[in-house]
């Protein structure tokens, strides 16, 4: 974890926003494939 | 890159982590699964985990607005001050919508992927922690952890919920069995770290009710878990081997309550070596009694 107190550097603001932006990539992916398998079991189940 | 000094730096992903109590959640995931899987009818998989996802997201969202709005108490406790709002790491406007985010989310999938009713009940647990504890009850009355104790008592029943559809008798009792147990389990922490809630304000039972009060409470509630727990056997929810888990226990859950309910601290150098013991047990506790659930459940071939 980042302490903000410390003097920072642009280029250490650019790595965080960085790392936020991947993590947010991942987890709407994960969440676009679930979405998916979610329609698929719902449509084999007939209830979508 | 210019090495341009900058007034903050933004919050990273692990404060947002920080942010839902993952130490919480693992418990809730754990309750709210052995919930689905103590019911008696199944559904599909990727569902399951959907409905478990959801529950773990509504407690992540409540938990982030727990921490948005009691930023400045946390920047009063020893044990709280670290976290990313009173650490100056994020700032409150993002802390909520985060929470806000998360919460409706959880609602809103549990509603269109599983059912309604799952929904609602998600819905209530997420508007009893957020607001009927954190904001209503939490700062004015003693009683703030046995009422808001419903909250975290929500996830088993939840689970239940998502499998069949419907509520019947035994996730009453399950929610029930959790209802009881928070008053022992959290004030034995709130034992040892009273004199942080006296500091700021917070009415916990030992700063307002007193230590001997709160120790005769402690071991009451124990007493009422012990024949609590052996209800899912009485009504012919579970078979022999949870009513022996939850025999033993239990039994150990009042046993460890006992030395906390009848001693008093020996000054300000006493160790609470009972109370920390309690607390410990108290989260090994929930955990083998739900498992004993499941595997009573898988063993019975359900």
């Amino acid at each position: 974890m980042t302490d903000p107190k410390k003097s920072i550097t642009e280029e250490q603001r650019q790595k965080v926003i960085r790392q936020r932006n991947l993590v947010l990539a991942l987890v709407l992916g994960a969440f676009v494939v679930l979405f998916f398998a979610i329609t698929i079991v719902k449509i084999r189940n007939g209830t979508a | 890159m210019a090495l341009t000094q900058t007034q903050t730096l933004p919050a990273d992903w692990r404060d947002f982590l920080s942010l839902t109590k993952p130490g919480v959640i693992s418990l809730v995931i754990f309750t709210g699964l052995c919930g689905y899987l103590a019911a008696p009818t199944r559904i599909h998989p990727i569902l399951a985990f959907t409905a478990i996802l959801c529950i773990a997201m509504g407690a992540a969202g409540s938990a982030a607005l727990n921490m948005w709005w009691e930023a400045d108490i946390d920047a009063g406790m020893k044990r709280t001050a670290k976290r990313p709002l009173p650490a100056g790491r994020m700032d409150k406007t993002t802390a909520r919508d985060f929470g806000v985010g998360l919460a409706t989310a959880s609602v809103l999938i549990m509603g269109l992927a599983i059912n309604v009713l799952a929904a609602v009940i998600l819905a209530v647990s997420i508007f009893y922690y957020a607001v009927v504890y954190t904001i209503w009850l939490k700062p004015r009355t003693p009683q703030n952890i046995v009422i808001g104790g419903g909250a975290g008592a929500f996830p088993p029943m939840i689970g239940w919920v998502a499998a069949t559809g419907d509520i019947t008798l035994m996730p009453v009792v399950l929610f029930l069995i959790i209802f009881m147990w928070t008053p022992p389990h959290f004030w034995a922490l709130a034992l040892f770290v009273q004199t942080d809630y006296a500091k700021v304000g917070i009415p916990m039972m030992p700063v307002v009710a007193g230590e001997r009060s709160t120790r005769r409470q402690i071991l009451a509630y124990s007493a009422i878990l012990l024949p609590l727990s052996l209800v899912p056997w009485f009504i012919g929810g579970t078979g022999l081997i949870y009513a022996a888990g939850a025999a033993v226990l239990s039994g150990l859950f009042l046993a460890y309550s006992v030395p906390v309910g009848l001693r008093m601290r020996s000054g300000v150098d006493d160790a609470m070596k009972p109370e920390k013991r309690l607390f410990k047990y108290s989260i090994l506790y929930l955990f083998l009694l739900f498992a004993a659930l499941v595997a009573d459940r898988m063993l019975a071939g359900v």
